[in-house]
């Protein structure tokens, strides 16, 4: 493969006609709920691009971000990002390994310097000189910095390399810490969520190569077009909420009439994210929609918000102010349920205990 | 751990999407009859029902054009039995990627590109060459 060439050169090559970026484009912009007419430029924007070379550094994660952007639903269409993108560097996906893998990395940076995107999955181990995540005799952190340095730009996928996720979770035994607070002034698009939708991380990726910019964030540095929302916007089961219609248990009567799940400790109305519209399995359902509250997982430090089956209102000083301020704007009815449901919450996490044993 | 609270389906009532849709359509093929300007819908964001969807499908129906597109997965494309208002679908494997209204002459993805003619004329001369090559070529036996 011509390097030197764009991709509608490449594209040609194999047989495939300037269709497929408009194709593509429509599907981008559609996912972004940019204007139709933006599918256009997308596309005249990709063909015009060079493949973009990507970086992609796992550090303390469980490779489930790598498992959900590569088992996408709609495969043709969207792994076409894959045909955009040289990934020159992937511990999980390549084949090489050891020393030929980081010379492999050294030379695409060499080649792209100021150019290549990195991409990183997982949060980085702090303390103790961040002796607890190395590779190849070096600390995530060393790894990080030297590979960032020539970067263009920095995606961390997932919520562990948004925030912290899992392993910065109380008591964060690691001295676990996102990306962001490594990379310096380098632009960092936050693609969050355990694990993130593949669409969201297609989308940002299409957007930059097409466009040579980051899309527009939110104030966690996450792209707007699929975080600008909460799950709560946008459920199926909103009209229960509204009418104070909630289950008060999973095997009420309320749970199976599909009632609002809030005091079952749905998290929705304080979490951003697109399950609601995009859904999981090619469209096939979502946790709520399949009958379990959301977790909030695309939101910082969800593993501590007190227990995922405890009411949102209920347990506010985990929260951030602006957390807890939505869940109070946005829970208005729900927060009296909140209230009522502790007594319900109690005697059903200790009838799952019991269970247990 | 498996939820014993049984699933359910979001809600199937009609929002009156369709209606809203078609009228936003009209409205957009006058100025197309009017000025030659297209326009685009899609059907992607909107918080359609599935029956919302039927609706507007049965009253668009099919009119004289339908056309199968195979580039990156299957894309169809019909014009309704009003002229100049299009549907394109574009798949992802078997499912709806993108879902689109149309208001124009003809859908763009249907037109090629002149770049692509471009790269087609040298292929085509290439190809002639190579034809004849072969048919010049002396059979061995
Ligand atoms: S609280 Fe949860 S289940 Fe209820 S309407 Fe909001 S997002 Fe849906
Ligand atoms: S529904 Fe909530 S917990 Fe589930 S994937 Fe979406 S944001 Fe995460």
């Amino acid at each position: 493969m011509k390097h030197d060439d764009n991709l509608a050169g490449e594209m040609q090559r194999r047989g495939v006609s300037r269709r497929a970026f408009l194709k593509f484009g429509s599907y981008v912009a559609s996912l972004m709920a940019l204007p139709p007419s933006a599918a256009e430029a997308l596309a005249e924007g990709l063909a015009a691009a060079r493949r973009q070379s990507v970086i992609w550094l796992s550090f303390q994660e469980c490779t489930g971000c790598t498992e959900s952007l590569t088992r996408s639903y709609a495969p043709t269409l969207e792994n076409l990002i894959f045909d955009f993108i040289s990934l020159d560097y992937h511990e999980t996906l390549m084949a090489v390994s050891g020393e030929a893998a980081e010379k492999a990395r050294e030379a695409a940076m060499a080649a792209n310097r100021g150019k290549y995107i990195v991409v990183v999955d997982g949060s980085v181990p702090m303390k103790d000189g961040g002796v607890y995540a190395t590779i190849g005799g070096r600390t995530n952190h060393q790894i990080l910095e030297d590979t960032v340095k020539d970067a263009f730009a920095v995606v961390a996928v997932g919520t562990c390399a948004a925030f912290g996720g899992l392993p910065r979770a109380n008591p964060n035994p690691t001295g676990a810490v996102p990306i962001s607070t490594l990379v310096g002034g380098k632009p960092l698009i936050n693609i969050s969520g355990c694990p993130p939708i593949p669409e969201a991380m297609t989308g940002a990726l299409a957007y930059v190569l097409s466009f040579g910019k980051l899309p527009e964030l939110d104030h966690l540095g996450r792209p707007k077009a699929f975080f600008g929302e909460t799950i709560h916007d946008r459920c199926y089961r909103r009209p229960f909420y509204e009418r104070g219609e909630f289950a008060d248990g999973f095997d009420d009567a309320g749970a199976r009439q599909g009632f609002c799940l809030y005091k079952v400790g749905c998290k929705g109305p304080v979490t951003y994210n697109s399950c609601a519209t995009m859904k999981w399995n090619g469209g096939v359902s979502f946790p709520i929609q399949s009958g379990h509250g959301c977790l909030g997982c695309s939101e910082p430090d969800f593993w501590d918000q007190g227990g995922f089956y405890r009411p949102l209102s209920t347990p506010l000083g985990a929260m951030g102010p602006a957390l807890a301020g939505a869940a109070l704007a946005g829970a208005a009815l729900g927060v009296g349920a909140a209230l009522s449901a502790r007594s319900h919450q109690k005697s059903y996490l200790a009838s799952a205990e019991k269970e247990k044993e | 751990m498996t939820s014993p609270c049984a699933a359910s389906e979001p809600i199937e009532t009609g929002a009156g999407f369709a209606d809203a849709l078609i009228s936003e359509a009209i409205a957009l093929v006058e100025r197309f009859a009017k000025t030659g300007e297209t326009a685009t819908i899609d059907l992607g964001g909107l918080p359609m029902s599935n029956r919302d969807r039927a609706e507007l499908d049965d009253f668009l129906g099919r009119g004289e054009v339908s056309a199968n597109i195979d580039v990156i997965g299957r894309t169809e494309v019909w014009e309704t039995r009003f002229s100049g208002v299009w549907r394109v679908r574009h798949f992802g494997g078997a499912e709806v990627a993108t879902d689109l209204i149309e208001i124009a002459a003809c859908p763009k993805i249907l037109f090629a590109d002149p770049r692509d003619a471009e790269s087609a004329a040298r292929g085509m001369a290439k190809a002639l060459e190579l034809k004849h090559g072969i048919v010049e070529t002396p059979h061995e036996t």
